[in-house]
């Protein structure tokens, strides 16, 4: 039996390798006081802060999407889950606002399923 | 580097006498971890097997690349053979293909851009890969002893050399 494939957690170390910096270096620009920090988010035993996904992209430039794969894809699968209850709620509704809404609904579903380049914003 | 569909690792491990070098690869251009492990115990084979295992449970990569020690030509100490040899188990116990890469074969990959030599292919694969390019060792004189940090260009090669074979590389 083949062994499960670990999913690729976060690329923050990879581009704080690829840059030559270190943790406390890392650490110091992103506002933190210790590497631990910086550490426990590149062994995805936390979830990056909002303030330092921000601080990541400020830093290499790279969008939280794609340095945070793994924590991007969690929090898409249960946004995800909680649009399809609520289209599913609202499925009979002819009001305007209800429509409004299955319209923005529809769109992050098409979004998540083209994938991240899908960006649109009717 | 693309990160947008995390493709399957490969893991290229080059040992030396002071322990070993790794590099786990997205892509031919796209590494996504690399160290250099030294290793200062006196079961050095051992303890080598347990890093590497920890590396490959933490990655589960789908192939683990290693130099090919079986010909006439190899020149690797009887302790490097060993553990190569005990490396060819753990891919099996651990269900990771394995490929072996001959010095003919890495030679033949880089001769393409003119480096045949350890430096001269460390050369080439720090202007192919920047991430790399701030860890060029020192050209190694007559009576050096080797850098620790060649080994790992020296497993980034057996890395490039085993998507030279599989898939597209900047190097064919």
């Amino acid at each position: 039996m083949k062994k499960i494939n670990r999913k690729v957690l976060c690329y923050l170390r990879t581009h704080r390798r690829v840059w030559g910096l270190t943790q406390p270096e890392l650490a110091s620009l992103m506002g933190f006081k210790s590497a631990a920090h910086v550490s426990r988010i590149e062994n995805g035993k936390c979830a990056p802060t909002v303030e330092s996904a921000l601080a990541c992209q400020v830093i290499f430039g790279i969008p939280p999407r794609v340095m945070f794969p793994h924590t991007h894809a969690l929090i898409e699968e249960k946004v995800m889950r909680n649009i399809y209850q609520m289209h599913l709620a609202l499925s009979n509704t002819t009001n305007l606002s209800g429509l409004r809404k299955r319209e923005l609904f529809s769109l992050a579903l098409k979004r998540a399923i083209g994938g991240p380049n899908t960006l649109d914003r009717t | 580097m693309t990160h947008e569909n995390p493709q399957n690792l490969v893991l290229s491990i080059y040992p030396f006498s002071r322990g070993f070098a790794f590099v786990l690869f997205e892509g031919p251009e796209s590494p996504f971890d690399w160290g250099v492990k030294e290793i200062k115990e006196k079961h050095k084979n051992t303890k080598t097997l347990d890093e590497i295992k920890k590396i490959i449970d933490r990655y589960r990569p789908e192939v683990l690349v290693i130099e090919d020690t079986t010909g006439k030509d190899s020149r690797r100490t009887s302790r490097i053979r060993k553990l190569y040899r005990m490396l060819v188990h753990l891919a099996e116990a651990e269900y990771v293909e394995l490929y072996r890469c001959s010095k003919s074969e890495l030679k033949q990959c880089f001769a393409s851009v003119g480096a045949s030599t350890k430096y001269e292919i460390a050369k080439a694969i720090a202007t192919q890969i920047p991430a790399f390019a701030h860890r060029i060792p020192p050209f190694r004189k007559p009576w050096m002893s080797e850098d620790p940090r060649q080994s790992l260009f020296d497993a980034v090669a057996l890395g490039l050399t085993y998507f030279a074979r599989h898939i597209r590389s900047p190097y064919v």
